[in-house]
């Protein structure tokens, strides 16, 4: 089967955990970016490809991301973050994105058990990307410029960024035009959305174009990351 | 120290100067005409009181025509003034360099005694990577109105766009300041403005009492601490307290007997939130006081 994300329900058990909350963040008027979910085998059903292909004109950006979404990842107790593939930086064809997901997704997905998805998703070109942690009374955030994936794939980040007490303190390399109150409060808002929305301290990652923070995951996090932000605040 | 007069030479001399700025003895100011021909292009004007060995809070003037100016001159008893134009000053700053450490606060509007601003603390070691800490909510700010010749209070926050301003005017002047700073042998704090039309401009040099001051976040302890808004209230029994108290410009001795007063009650640390630079956290510590933030 194959959803477009939009503001419905997209059970975990049928799609997996990851394309749930991106629904559920939509849902709640979180900005997401447009993502098209598909299932094993849906690429190469007939007909299906013709979707795509409209899907992909309505698409703004130039690349797209490729995630696995299954049920065994992203919970309260276990974030098997990074367990599970995700592909950047794929043209905006659907040639390649048939390809990419037959070839790379579908074998990965095929190990995991319960509700599970490929999620297509158009790359948003950030100013500045990363991850932010939330929880009841303290946020960090985590960042690097140009870029959706460093901060994740474990580069030293441009930006550190803690929120508590009513005061924020920053940490940055100097680029000049970084519009750090802008991205603050725009981070602290909706962190603190996707806070509420769980019921439960989050892990964002995020990306911010200069205006709008796109939400691009968000997952609950577990019990050390959040002793973890503890000992660093 | 560095007299008014003296810090516009060195800022001058060192190529620092923004809002430009003429030292002049009074009794060479013969007429308003006298005054006019250094800034030929203005109509209105700020004249500052300058002394060797400055009192605090000298007289001043701000926002007037050449006329008034030219009276005010002579009705002081001040030797020297420095005439300069008039510009609208849309943020503050306090720095303090000492060697490789720069830190500033930066505050919107007019930064005087009386400010219960929280300011937005920038710091960096090394002019590429910077420290910044900054309220989340607006602060109550004192800005002044040309058209009511007034300072009005309003909320606001410190802007991207004058983090950025200061940030750029420090590495683009880095090199003057560490000569500035080697010239006077020691750590100084420098008083700024940003003026609309000159952007950065320097004001004031202070050489004693500058010390970098502690950055680190506020406690939980902090907010225990008793809260005092007024210097004539009643002082707690308590080895620490908050403070968030605004004093008129005129009123620096009310903070000396106040600061003195802290002391003799066994209180040994004060919390700010107008700024750990500010004119009071530097009178606090001269009264041997701890000065954290809160």
């Amino acid at each position: 089967m194959i959803r477009e994300l939009r503001t419905e329900v997209l059970p975990p058990e049928d799609w997996g955990n990851k394309a749930a909350n991106l629904a559920k963040l939509l849902a709640a008027g979180l900005v997401v970016p447009p993502a098209l979910c598909v299932q094993e085998g849906d690429l190469t059903a007939s007909g299906n490809s013709l979707f795509l292909l409209r899907w992909l004109a309505s698409v703004r950006e130039d690349r797209v991301v490729l995630r696995c979404s299954t049920q065994d990842e992203d919970t309260r107790s276990t974030a098997r973050a990074g367990h599970t593939l995700s592909l950047l930086n794929v043209p905006r064809s659907a040639q390649h994105i048939r390809r990419a997901v037959v070839t790379e997704i579908e074998p990965v997905l095929a190990g995991h058990t319960g509700g599970k998805s490929c999620i297509i998703q158009g790359q948003v070109s950030a100013l500045v990307g990363g991850v932010a942690f939330r929880d009841e009374t303290s946020l960090r955030v985590e960042g690097n410029y140009y870029s959706t994936e460093a901060t994740t794939a474990g580069q030293a980040p441009n930006i550190v960024f803690t929120e508590q007490h009513g005061g924020r303190r920053w940490q940055y390399d100097y680029a000049p035009g970084i519009p750090l109150r802008r991205l603050g409060d725009a981070l602290s808002f909706q962190t603190a959305l996707v806070y509420d929305l769980f019921d439960h301290s989050v892990d964002v990652e995020w990306a911010f174009d200069g205006s709008v923070i796109y939400i691009l995951q968000a997952r609950p996090i577990t019990a050390t990351l959040s002793e973890r932000i503890a000992d660093d605040l | 120290m560095i007299s008014k007069s003296d810090a516009v030479h060195l800022f001058q001399h060192y190529g620092l100067e923004g809002l430009p700025a003429r030292v002049l003895r009074a009794q060479d100011v013969r007429s308003p005409q006298s005054l006019s021909v250094l800034f030929p292009e203005e109509a209105r004007f700020c004249v500052r009181s300058s002394e060797v060995g400055e009192r605090k809070n000298l007289p001043r003037l701000i926002d007037c025509t050449v006329d008034q100016a030219y009276d005010w001159i002579h009705h002081q008893q001040t030797n020297t003034v420095i005439i300069q134009p008039y510009d609208d000053l849309i943020f503050s700053v306090e720095l303090v360099v000492d060697g490789e450490m720069v830190v500033a606060e930066l505050v919107p509007g007019i930064w005087e005694l009386d400010n219960r601003a929280a300011p937005c603390t920038v710091a960096t070691t090394d002019m590429r990577s910077y420290s910044v800490d900054t309220p989340v909510d607006p602060q109550p700010v004192k800005l002044w109105s040309s058209s009511t010749n007034t300072a009005t209070c309003q909320w606001a926050h410190t802007d991207d766009w004058q983090i950025d301003a200061y940030i750029e005017w420090l590495q683009d002047n880095a090199l003057s300041l560490e000569r500035l700073r080697s010239h006077t042998s020691g750590c100084i704090g420098i008083k700024l403005h940003y003026a609309r039309r000159y952007g950065l401009s320097p004001q004031n040099i202070r050489t004693e009492s500058v010390l970098i001051p502690d950055l680190t976040a506020p406690t939980s302890g902090a907010m225990r601490a008793p809260l005092l808004n007024s210097p004539f209230q009643e002082l707690p029994a308590a080895s620490a307290v908050r403070l968030d108290v605004s004093l008129a410009r005129e009123s620096s001795n009310t903070l000396d007997d106040f600061a003195r007063a802290l002391c003799s009650k066994g209180i040994a640390t004060v919390y700010l939130r107008s700024g750990l630079l500010s004119h009071m956290a530097i009178i606090l510590r001269e009264q041997g006081l701890k000065v954290h933030r809160w």
